[in-house]
């Protein structure tokens, strides 16, 4: 029966949308009411709880309006608390956010009650029978915003647990985090749309909108109840914890600093990972989100400072945990394969400034105190690799004028530094801040002309960190040469690392950028410079024996002479041959125009003096003796040199 | 939880003259500043043990409140011994490293000694993470305790106000007297099959009963606990704590005399700050650590108050462990109290209020919001000075690091 009445009640409100005419409303129905005698106990209650929440509705006007209320309760109102008692009988049983009719009724009723309560705790009067009716209504009142305080939990928690049930059915969580992260930044405030679909294919923070509105609607009536702490410890209680679930679901379990230190770098490293997809997770979608979920859930305007408080609470309770992750691990030993992961979490955590700022958050100082670290940290371990340059100081050279490891680790390292440009021009300029927080620059001016007037100066801090790294590689290489006691080789290996670095810059956009246009240049006139040098080293000499003048005596070609110079020649060309062809030069272009530029100098010298001497020699039988190489020999014997082979002369002939 | 750069001021003066001092080191004057540290030491937990009394002829009124304001493990006392750990470290530092010569540290016995005390610290850090969760903690028995305050403050007082305050007061009650195992971060991480239980057992309750007692007693307990965080699977503050202490044995012979000495007392006294902290809020597993301190020797003049208070703590703590509590902050054990007292009145409460039991509860509702008040002023700030605590011994051990580095005893950098 009571059901029955209740539908009654909600059909005819449920026609009628606009909440803020309930009063009105409540009021045509019960005239309609009014004519009709109560058959049934239900329908009574249901009779005079219409009557009453109208008869209330005048009680606080009065109480407001009138400087000197009556002490006593009115007929009408006496009842008022047993009406809403056995309406808080019939929701705890029913439960909230089934029917928004009866919630609203409901809610109603408690807001009426709260405000004659708190009318008539105002006023003071001394009168029992309003004090006994004002004991009965603040009775009744507890018992109906405990009922609300419940019913909000569970509320909150319940769309949590869905949440989680349709996580474990579509796998949201298999490792797919990223992807995860780009489709679902946009809807940052998904909590609150409109679109049901949607809000279920994407149900991370998600709220259905019914929830969100009996949610908002329960809020409001404790607050205005003065319950505003249990309706803030049962949201916050409740927004924690679906917090920590969803740390713990992305393997984010708060590892502590003495585990950190303990564990090996590959789990460490999968540690920040996991570390590095919650964090980017919360800067784009679960802070955000639970901005808006609590900006839907205490919209008021009174409620502003609420709403602050809940979000910065909880802001701050994670962002903490971060922080502490951090500093675990900017206090491991620190390492050059580290330095990537470092910056990652730096410019993770400069990503989440935005979102902590949106709340009152004190820890926007402790964030940037973490940046520091890892920072500093991030230079320390590049200050580790000049270091490494400068004590690379080994007596052996690299056989065959290769390319030195060294050149290549510290190119490799530069290069994968680059991808970071800009968060190392950041930690850098932010440590050189740092160091000369204290001496005034009086450098900067100048400085800042320069750049002006060249603009392929480049004088961001990282630049000029690696512009030393760069001149520490040289000087180190240029020692590494002296090691080579034959000038040659030594210009060979200078070509080859040379050219191995030219390469790494030009094939990096970002350390070509950053080089400049001008640093290039000089690389590459200095590797020609080598070129030449050794062309000079190598076969000067060569081309020496081959020279016209000192041939002839007395107007004729001399033949001892003249079988000197072959002989010479011939030996000179052998030995170049065998040594050299044992050179390596990896660079295949560089390879082919050494090759080239030794075939255009030696070949046409050689052709011109095999074809204008070897007559001189024809005649005897000692030709073969001193003409050892026909020109197209040469050729390929050229083609041999810097391929790292000991090719056998006899084996080619 | 910006760290508080209060503290900063008054030690940095201290750091510079003896930067001056250790100019030109020498055994005597080295010799000068170990004693000076020592009685550093010395006063500063004099003055923890037994705080300037206020003059007798203060008011009654205002004597309690002056000695429950700065009485020991009050929440005013933990942070002056916050300051006191702040000082000390700061000096031990300069001691340690202002104007050495590097290699000196690294060479035995404290190639030894140096790393054992970073190993320390590092454990320190969890404890402060650690403690600094266990205040979250109290800050929500502070918001319970101020519902139950508003709702008795309400006059006239009704059934519905009382029954507010009941609600409030049991779920304090409860969580002020729970013992680690259950309490707060007790399941660690994610939660383990026991606080699934209490949870689930927690929201059948609410949904049938309303207003049984699993609604009313657990409620809150089950959800904070399931919202607080640990500091990691298995953690124990016990083991740790232990954990410090080995290795921590006075310096003998020669070394007495040197450089060991600050050691050990700079050791001593960060586990000694660390163990009250734990022994203060909830804190995560700390079972038998009400009496497994080791105290330094008794002959040790520095040691003196140290031991003193760890006495008067260790005495307050072994009482408490058989009944279980939260935590020995002074400020909680009244609200447990009070808690205690004003659910009895709230039991035996019938509307109208009865004069005298109304009048009698009113003095302990004042009482009640005052340590809220207190607790509302303090608390943040200790936390800011735990973070701080932190945050310094991060930078301490950068340093000696660096300092290691120098003296080329940390091994080469990988390439």
């Amino acid at each position: 029966m009571e059901k029955s009445g209740n539908h009654h009640h909600a059909n005819e409100s449920s026609e009628n949308h606009d909440h803020k005419s309930e009063d009105h409303e409540n009021k045509q129905h019960s005239d309609e009411l009014h004519s009709s005698t109560p058959e049934s106990q239900s329908e009574s209650s249901e009779h005079s709880l219409v009557e009453v929440m109208e008869a209330v509705v005048d009680f606080i006007q009065t109480l407001s309006s009138e400087k000197d209320p009556l002490g006593e309760i009115s007929p009408a109102v006496e009842s008022f608390p047993e009406a809403v008692d056995s309406l808080v009988s019939k929701m705890e049983s029913s439960g909230l956010g089934r029917d928004e009719t009866e919630d609203s009724v409901f809610i109603d009723a408690v807001n009426r009650i709260s405000k004659s309560v708190m009318r008539l705790r105002e006023l003071k009067l001394d009168s029992t029978p309003v004090s006994s009716w004002l004991n009965r209504a603040s009775s009744v009142q507890h018992r109906a915003v405990s009922l609300l305080d419940e019913e909000f939990r569970h509320l909150l928690d319940r769309s949590r647990e869905e949440e989680k049930k349709n996580n474990n059915n579509n796998n949201h969580h298999d490792g797919s985090n990223s992807d995860h992260n780009n489709s679902s930044t946009n809807d940052s405030d998904r909590c609150v749309l409109q679109d049901h679909e949607e809000a279920e294919e994407e149900s991370f923070h998600d709220f259905s909108p019914e929830s969100i509105s009996t949610l908002k609607k329960i809020a409001g009536a404790m607050i205005s109840a003065g319950y505003e702490a249990e309706c803030c410890m049962s949201y916050e209680m409740s927004r924690r914890h679906a917090f920590k679930e969803e740390l713990t679901e992305v393997g984010f379990e708060g590892i502590n600093v003495e585990d950190v230190q303990r564990i090996g770098w590959e789990s460490l490293e999968g540690e920040i990972a996991s570390w590095i997809s919650i964090v980017r997770r919360c800067s784009t979608v679960l802070f955000p989100g639970e901005l808006s979920l609590c900006n839907a859930v205490f919209p008021d305007q009174d409620h502003s400072s609420v709403r602050k408080r809940l979000f910065t609470g909880l802001v701050s309770a994670v962002t903490i945990r971060f922080l502490d992750f951090s500093g675990a691990v900017v206090l491991t030993k620190r390492s050059s394969e580290k330095l990537f992961k470092f910056l990652d979490m730096y410019e993770t955590l400069r990503d989440l400034i935005p979102a902590v700022e949106q709340s009152d958050s004190d820890l926007i100082q402790e964030i940037k105190l973490a940046q520091t670290r890892l920072g500093e940290a991030a230079v320390t371990i590049f200050g580790e690799l000049e270091k490494s340059i400068k004590s690379d100081n080994g007596r052996t050279p690299v056989p065959s004028g290769a390319v030195h490891p060294l050149t290549r680790y510290t190119m490799n390292y530069l290069k994968y530094a680059c991808e970071y440009k800009e968060t190392l021009d950041q930690v850098f300029q932010h440590y050189e801040a740092n160091q000369t927080d204290n001496k005034p620059e009086p450098e900067t001016k100048p400085r800042q002309q320069q750049r002006e007037d060249d603009e392929e100066y480049k004088v961001s801090a990282f630049a000029r960190q690696m512009i030393r790294v760069m001149e520490l590689l040289d000087a180190n290489l240029e020692i590494k040469s002296r090691l080579y006691r034959d000038p040659s080789l030594r210009f060979i290996f200078l070509m080859n690392n040379g050219r191995y670095i030219l390469q790494k810059i030009k094939g990096s956009i970002e350390i070509r950028d950053l080089m400049g246009q001008s640093w290039t240049r000089k690389r590459s006139t200095e590797l020609r410079q080598y070129h030449k040098s050794y062309q000079r080293e190598t076969w000067g000499k060569v081309l020496q024996c081959m020279n016209q003048e000192g041939l002839q005596v007395n107007g004729k070609v001399s033949k001892p002479v003249l079988k000197e110079r072959f002989k010479i020649f011939n030996a000179m060309f052998d030995e170049i041959h065998k040594t050299q062809s044992t050179w390596i030069v990896s660079d295949e272009q560089m390879q082919s125009e050494l090759r080239v530029s030794i075939s255009s100098l030696v070949i046409p010298a050689y052709r011109s003096f095999f074809g204008r001497y070897k007559q001189h020699l024809d005649s005897g039988k000692q030709t073969d003796k001193y003409v050892k190489y026909q020109p197209e020999d040469i050729e390929s014997f050229i083609d041999d040199l810097f391929d790292g082979n000991p090719t056998s002369m006899a084996r080619k002939r | 939880m910006r760290p508080a750069q209060d503290n900063q001021g008054s030690f940095l003066g201290r750091i510079s003259i003896r930067r001056n001092q250790f100019v030109d080191v020498n055994n005597e004057q080295e010799q000068e500043d170990l004693e000076l540290f020592q009685k550093h030491i010395a006063d500063r937990f004099t003055e923890l043990l037994s705080p300037p009394q206020p003059p007798p002829s203060d008011e009654i009124n205002t004597v309690a409140s002056v000695a429950a304001t700065e009485q020991i493990m009050s929440v005013t006392w933990l942070r002056k011994l916050m300051d006191v750990f702040l000082c000390c470290e700061a000096e031990f530092k300069a001691i340690l490293l202002m104007g050495r010569d590097p290699t000196q540290i690294s060479k035995p016995p404290f190639d030894r000694l140096v790393p054992e005390m970073l190993d320390r610290s590092i454990k320190a850090l969890d404890i402060c993470t650690a403690v600094v969760n266990g205040i979250d903690s109290v800050r929500h028995y502070q918001r319970l305790a101020e519902i139950a305050v508003t709702a008795l403050e309400q006059r006239p007082l009704g059934d519905g106000n009382v029954r507010r305050a009941k609600r409030a007061l049991a779920n304090l009650v409860v969580a002020l007297s729970l013992e680690d195992k259950e309490n707060v971060s007790g399941g660690g991480g994610g939660g383990g099959g026991g606080n699934k239980t209490t949870e689930r057992s927690w929201s059948f309750g609410r949904r049938s009963g309303g207003s049984s007692a699993a609604s009313k007693g657990g409620a809150t307990i089950g959800q904070l606990k399931s919202s607080s965080w640990a500091v990691g699977r298995n953690w124990s503050a016990a083991k740790q704590i232990h954990a410090m202490t080995a290795n921590l044995t006075p310096p003998r012979g020669n070394e007495a005399a040197g450089l060991p000495q600050p050691m050990f007392i700079m050791s001593t006294v960060m586990v000694f700050v660390m163990w009250v902290l734990t022994a203060a809020v909830p804190c995560q597993e700390r079972s038998g650590l009400a009496n497994h301190l080791p105290v330094p020797p008794k002959h040790l003049n520095w040691a003196q108050s140290l031991i003193g208070i760890h006495e008067k703590i260790g005495d307050e703590w072994k009482k408490k462990e058989k009944k279980g509590s939260a935590g020995l902050m002074e400020e909680m054990t009244r609200m447990e109290k009070l808690g205690h007292s004003l659910m009895e009145f709230a039991d035996g409460f019938h509307y109208p209020a009865e004069k005298d039991a109304a009048e009698s509860a009113a003095v302990q509702v004042a009482e009640m919001a005052e340590i809220c008040r207190r607790m509302e002023e303090e608390l943040v700030p200790l936390q800011q000075q735990i973070r701080e605590v932190f945050h310094r011994i991060v930078r301490s051990r950068a340093e000696i690091l660096e300092v290691l580095e120098q003296a080329g005893k940390v091994s080469a950098p990988v390439v």
